[in-house]
């Protein structure tokens, strides 16, 4: 912390959030002795209601400013503390809340703002310092809290209200029984794992006495003996509990009357059990325990590991079901009154009116009633210009309502909305596609009917040439070709790559998302939110009057600071705006059109060239027209002329560039799918160098153009963003989503970019490259070991316990292999030492 | 014959397998050891202890001391 110790020297950030203190505003906080100075009143209240609950030590500890507060203290009666209040009734917490002995209740939230982990300190200590709380656990890894608290001392509200105070936000919500099933999943996966794994380590402590000392005779036949019943012991409950899975599939597999790689693992391990119990027993024979637990031990790790990472990716998309506004404002008595009510979404029913204030979102489909407004739709379509809505049209559930208040006509409500159908597009899209993993599972089950096959004919001749060994020489087939080889060989490369992906922030949600990148030849993008950044931004200024750029700028953000409007907050962004210096009169805003106000004595107008035009009675200047496609032009415009034009529009991502030539350097096609118009795509292909571009496509249009590609022999991956990509993203070979992108794209994704940092696709195309090779690798090491070890074994060249070490040594090589994957730096950012 | 780990004379084996005799108790304790080390972690399991893998390796650090020295001295 360098803030200044001289009180009166304006600190230049705000102490808590971090964002530059706008000028001769003073918001000071003591802090432990010294002044602070906050950037708005917001923050302020956060950090006074922090000291003031004994909880400063959160400052020393943290270590990223935190969030601007999101409770202003200005409002009167903020809005979702209205909504919070309902959190307090019964049947609204029916289905979130737990109810215990008399008035003891618990319940889940979903906490956001937590950058760090002082946050959880900070709000762990506030809250349980409530009277009437009587326990709180946030776990950091989902930023999740369990609450109890005694509903006669404190309320669910009051306890929403105290996170807001210090300037957090939390949600209710319902667990659900798929958050418990996973729950349930990942602790028996956890004790499946530990079992195995000390069963292996104990095991081998057993056996490598045993074969050092295998051919001498050295050890004395009891202690051989008794190792060996420890061993059987400690190797049951592996083989009896952790490796209950692969018996269980591998039995659903034979009842199908097919044999996946559930078959061989099982078989495998059975057989190679149940030989060395009878050997145990009969004390003749080798035993190979700890090839059955090492065995297990591995297929259980890559399996878990595996887990964790889908299981990520599925939180994402967990996390947006909130997105979608689960309250409405009910007009009961449209319309002869405007008196609302706020009642549950599930509460409303065909043909209500519903009223959707500024900044809210819509409940469901309908048309507008009343009003007009911009809609934010980039949920639906990934463009981040709103919609102009007027009187009769349509509006969309989960859009958001930027302008001014709206009244909706309800026609469309929970399944029958337009989301819940490009929802189930989805579903059938992604119905379409395993054909990779049935090749694989028809290969497998090749494998193991010809080793059946193998076993059995060996053990049918030696039965004939020298009964006593037959039994035996087939137990030796059948471990030393256990594939466990083969089934470890991509399983342990995938997830050793998907561990070096994970910290390059590309997140693998799919087994042959990898494979499959590596084999692309086509990378197909969409435009919005994927090459720009998907937001409105000021990109030029174009002064026309005698008027200074700068002042322009000002006198536009002061024009614009009370509105919400993405063009608006898009000005206010590109320069801080000082509303004291500059004397602001009555601002008037004219939904779809822009505002005029009065500052300094003289009227402005801002907004559609138009519209500003009107004021001074001119032409709008042609190169408001010219060579500007695909932009958005907002003018501004006094009594007597035109001021400055304003262009604003979605900006590149600075990397995008290098990584089109990263990947057409690969001899990689870049194509450039876009709904937008034609020019506006054409402008980006140009900056990007990117040869092919296909304009105006409809989510139908897009999907039928990779349908070609692939038609044409290409593999395509798509890298998108947004619901209307959804379908496409399904139907490409394999799809990329961006991680800041809407979020219902990011489910159905098979790799998502959390880092949004493009350059890390070159980085991952990379390590799916290397990782290609290492399958290859270990699959051609397995095959040839196979290929070797099958016939010595059949003709009894190899005894079993040969037969066990030659099976382990073949699995550990394979997992040491995909093991040099973990290793290497990723993407090229080695440190030098 | 030699041996790999070791090469008596016939009294020292005889001494040996007298010492030895110790496994009878050793390899049959090894075994309950397991066993109990994974009850342990069974019931670590069940307590929820490992639900959050990176919040305790931060709650450590987060500790109720105040240093003795304000932080601008």
């Amino acid at each position: 912390m360098n803030a200044s110790a001289n009180p009166d020297c304006a600190a230049e950030e705000c102490f808590h959030c971090g964002q530059p203190i706008p000028q001769n505003t003073h918001y000071p906080v003591e802090i432990e002795r010294i002044s602070r100075d906050m950037c708005c009143r917001g923050c302020q209240a956060v950090a006074q209601a922090i000291v003031d609950g004994g909880l400063v030590d959160y400052y020393r500890h943290r270590t990223a400013k935190s969030g601007t507060a999101a409770l202003d203290a200005s409002e009167v009666v903020p809005e979702w503390l209205r909504q919070a209040k309902l959190y307090d009734l019964p049947e609204v917490q029916h289905s979130f809340v737990r109810q215990e002995a008399g008035e003891v209740r618990e319940a889940s939230l979903i906490l956001e703002g937590i950058v760090c982990a002082a946050c959880i300190w900070l709000n762990e200590h506030h809250i349980s310092s409530l009277p009437g709380v009587l326990s709180v656990e946030i776990n950091y890894s989902t930023h999740r809290a369990r609450v109890r608290w005694d509903n006669a001392r404190i309320r669910l509200s009051e306890i929403l209200h105290a996170v807001a105070a210090i300037g957090y936000t939390a949600h209710p919500f319902d667990p659900g029984r798929q958050e418990q099933i996973f729950q349930k999943e990942r602790q028996a996966a956890l004790r499946r794992l530990f079992i195995a794994g000390i069963g292996m380590m104990q095991v081998m402590m057993y056996a490598v006495p045993m074969y050092l000392a295998a051919d001498d005779g050295s050890m004395p036949a009891w202690i051989a003996s008794m190792m060996r019943w420890a061993s059987l012991v400690l190797t049951l409950p592996v083989v009896a509990y952790s490796a209950l899975p692969f018996f269980l599939g591998a039995w659903r597999d034979m009842k199908l009357r097919k044999t996946g790689m559930d078959v061989p693992v099982a078989l495998g391990v059975g057989a190679a059990f149940l030989a060395s119990v009878y050997a145990t027993l009969t004390g003749e024979g080798e035993v190979y325990f700890d090839s059955v637990t090492m065995f297990v031990f591995f297929l259980l790790s890559g399996r878990f590991l595996e887990m964790g990472a889908r299981r990520k990716a599925a939180d994402a998309a967990e996390k947006l079901v909130k997105l979608q506004p689960a309250m409405a404002n009910r007009l009961v008595a449209y319309p002869e009154s405007w008196k609302d009510e706020l009642v549950s979404v599930s509460a409303l029913s065909l043909g209500e009116y519903v009223l959707i204030r500024p900044g809210e979102g819509v409940p469901a489909d309908g048309l507008v009633e009343q009003g007009a407004s911009q809609v934010d739709e980039s949920l639906l379509t990934g463009e981040s210009r709103p919609v102009a809505k007027g009187i009769g049209e349509r509006l969309i559930a989960g859009t958001v309502n930027v302008d001014s208040s709206l009244v909706m006509k309800v026609d469309g409500l929970g399944q029958d909305t337009v989301l819940s159908g490009i929802v189930r597009l989805l579903d059938r899209a992604m119905a379409e596609k395993p054909a990779l993993a049935q090749l694989a599972d028809r290969v497998a089950a090749w494998f193991v009917l010809v080793l059946l096959v193998i076993a059995v004919v060996t053990g049918t001749i030696w039965y004939f040439i020298e009964p006593a060994r037959a039994f035996w020489i087939t137990v030796a087939v059948l471990v030393v070709s256990c594939p466990c080889a083969l089934s470890l060989a991509t399983p342990a490369a995938l997830t050793a790559a998907t561990g070096s992906l994970t910290r390059l922030g590309l997140l693998t949600t799919r087994g042959h998302a990898l494979e499959t990148l590596a084999r692309a030849t086509h990378f197909v993008f969409d435009k919005t939110g994927t090459l720009t950044h998907g937001k409105m931004s000021l990109l030029e200024v174009i002064p026309l009057g005698g008027v200074v750029k700068e002042q322009c700028l000002r006198l536009a953000a002061v024009l614009e600071h009370a509105s919400e409007h993405a063009i608006a907050r898009a000005l206010s962004a590109a320069v801080e705006a000082d509303s004291q210096a500059l004397d602001v009169g009555e601002t008037v805003n004219v939904p779809g059109s822009g505002v005029e106000g009065i500052v300094g004595g003289r009227r402005y107008r801002l907004g559609r060239p138009q519209f500003a035009g009107e004021l001074c009675a001119g032409e709008v200047p042609e190169i408001a027209l010219l060579g500007r496609n695909g932009a958005t032009i907002v003018a501004l415009a006094d009594e007597s002329g035109w001021l400055a034009l304003f262009v604003m529009g979605d900006s590149l991502r600075p990397d995008a560039a290098g990584l089109v030539a990263g990947l057409q350097q690969r001899g990689k096609t870049v194509v450039l799918l876009s709904g937008d118009q034609e020019d506006a795509a054409q402008q980006v292909a140009k900056e990007l160098g990117i040869q092919v571009v296909r304009a105006g496509m409809t989510p139908q249009g897009k999907l039928d153009y990779v349908r070609e590609l692939q038609c044409e022999g290409g593999v395509v991956a798509m890298v998108g963003d947004g619901v209307n990509d959804a379908p496409v993203l399904a139907a490409a070979d394999v799809s990329i989503a961006m991680g800041g992108g809407t979020q219902v794209a990011r489910a159905s994704a098979d790799m998502i970019l959390l880092s949004e940092h493009l350059p890390h696709l070159n980085a991952g195309l990379d390590i799916a490259v290397r990782t290609q090779h290492v399958i290859r690798q270990n699959l051609t090491w397995a095959f040839s070991y196979n290929l070797l070890a099958i016939p010595l074994a059949a003709l009894g060249f190899i005894t079993p316990w040969m037969a066990g070490i030659g099976m382990s040594a073949s699995s550990l090589l394979v997992v040491l292999n995909a093991l040099r994957l973990v290793q290497s730096e990723p993407g090229g950012e080695k440190k030098i030492r | 014959m030699p041996c790999a780990w070791f090469n008596p004379s016939r009294g020292a084996k005889k001494r040996f397998d007298k010492i030895m005799e110790i496994l009878y108790l050793l390899i049959p304790l090894s075994v309950v050891l397991i066993f109990l080390i994974v009850g342990i972690f069974l019931w670590a399991v069940r307590s929820r202890q490992f639900d959050d893998m990176e919040g305790p390796a931060h709650r450590i650090l987060m500790d109720d001391d105040r240093p003795q020295l304000p932080p601008d001295a």
